[in-house]
């Protein structure tokens, strides 16, 4: 929930009428690249995001988004609110005027009204926190656009105070990356949709396993598979019925020297770590054949499951 | 304190709070950070409430006088609600 301060997160107090400004500065209202784009673009992704500093940041970054809606809104009311009709003709604002009068309506520079289109919410942490970085670029890039108009200090100061908060949003969006990209590679869980669910497919031991995981071994251990979207376990792995741990997950680099085990007071779990780096395939796959049972699964999904889920609903607990 | 000069004060330290949370929530174990945000805190609630013990209700939470203070003009969107920052920034 939300509660309201009556104040602003910085100030907004233009004296003089300006409607040729209102007519542009209104993009960030209800524009594509907006704030209130912004806001219901985070705090809709947040309901699906992996761990906690990436959540903590859609949830305040989309509460700061409304802070920065109310600020141009104001800009806006301002902005028009001693204009005269004969500035408002001459300036271009006389379509809005004929709609909307100087009420403050989400519409972007060129007229069209808001639309949730704007905005994903697309379910994979990978794909939405690239999403928001780009989203905190290209309203940067709006604030400059809108910052070359204008002339009036007491309306530049503002739009360059919001100018830079989107750089402050790219730069956590980007911490926040950085770890969800950490936590999916550490878990290196190879998961499958549900096939018994899928008409004609039979769903067999084998099928646990990923198909391409014996196709592509080194992938799991790729240099590149951190910062590989496509590589990456999907948040849901823990919740899907049929999802199983890798039986390469022996292989996996050494946990201990994970930073997120590092850094944490949990104990990392008691792993070989004798096999580093890429290993050799046809060893991959002779042990994949003696040790990949129910049981051996079993075992993995106890120990790493449940002790990374605690880890992660519990650690920042207060 | 002037109202204008109190809500200014409490407008920077607020700001100082909102930049140093979304700061920690990436950085939690960082503990100057910490430190300094949690000393802001307490810096931010004294100005909060002498602002509101003598001009009015910032958040509907607080305690109101009679009448009801919340409704009280000017609102944030307000002209004459803001404080000046004119001349500060050249």
């Amino acid at each position: 929930m939300w509660i309201y301060d009556k104040k602003l997160e910085f100030p907004v107090k233009i004296r003089k009428a300006d409607p040729r400004m209102a007519k542009v500065i209104i993009t960030q209202y209800g524009g594509p690249d907006g704030e209130l784009a912004a806001s219901l673009r985070y705090l809709s992704q947040r309901f699906s995001m992996v761990t906690p500093e990436a959540k903590a940041t859609l949830n305040d970054i989309g509460t700061e988004e409304l802070a920065h809606l109310e600020m141009v809104g104001t800009m806006v009311k301002q902005l028009t609110k001693n204009a005269t009709i004969e500035e408002i003709e001459k300036s271009g604002l006389a379509p809005y005027y004929s709609d909307h009068d100087k009420a403050v309506y989400p519409v972007s520079a060129s007229g069209v009204p808001f639309t949730a289109a704007y905005i994903q919410s697309k379910g994979d942490p990978i794909t939405d926190l690239t999403e928001d970085m780009a989203a905190e670029q290209k309203a940067r890039s709006t604030y400059e656009y809108l910052i070359n108009l204008a002339d009036d200090p007491d309306v530049i100061e503002p739009l360059k105070f919001l100018r830079e908060r989107e750089v402050v949003h790219f730069q956590r969006f980007g911490d926040a990356l950085r770890r969800v990209q950490d936590y999916l590679a550490e878990k290196r869980v190879f998961t499958m949709p549900d096939m018994s669910r899928v008409q004609g497919i039979r769903y067999t031991p084998n099928a646990q396993v990923s198909p391409f995981a014996q196709n592509a071994p080194n992938a799991q251990v790729s240099p590149f598979a951190q910062n590989a979207p496509n590589a990456q376990v999907s948040p849901f792995a823990q919740n899907a019925p049929n999802a199983r741990v890798s039986p390469f997950a022996q292989n996996a680099p050494d946990i201990q020297t994970m930073p997120s085990v590092r850094d944490s007071n949990i104990p990392a779990p008691n792993m070989p770590s004798n096999v580093q780096g890429v290993p050799d395939m046809p060893n991959m796959n002779n042990r994949y054949d003696n040790k990949y049972d129910n049981k051996y699964d079993n075992k993995y999904e106890n120990k790493y499951e449940s002790k990374y889920e605690n880890r992660y609903d519990n650690k920042y607990r207060r | 304190m002037s109202r204008d000069e109190l809500l200014k004060k409490l407008t920077a330290v607020d700001f100082y709070l909102i930049d140093l949370q979304l700061y920690l929530n990436t950085h939690p174990t960082d503990s100057e950070a910490l430190n300094i945000y949690n000393n802001m805190v307490k810096e931010a609630k004294e100005l909060r409430e002498e602002y509101q013990r003598m001009y009015g209700m910032l958040m509907a939470n607080n305690t109101s006088k009679m009448p009801w203070q919340w409704i009280e003009n000017p609102w944030p969107w307000q002209y004459s609600f803001n404080f000046d920052l004119a001349g500060e920034n050249g």
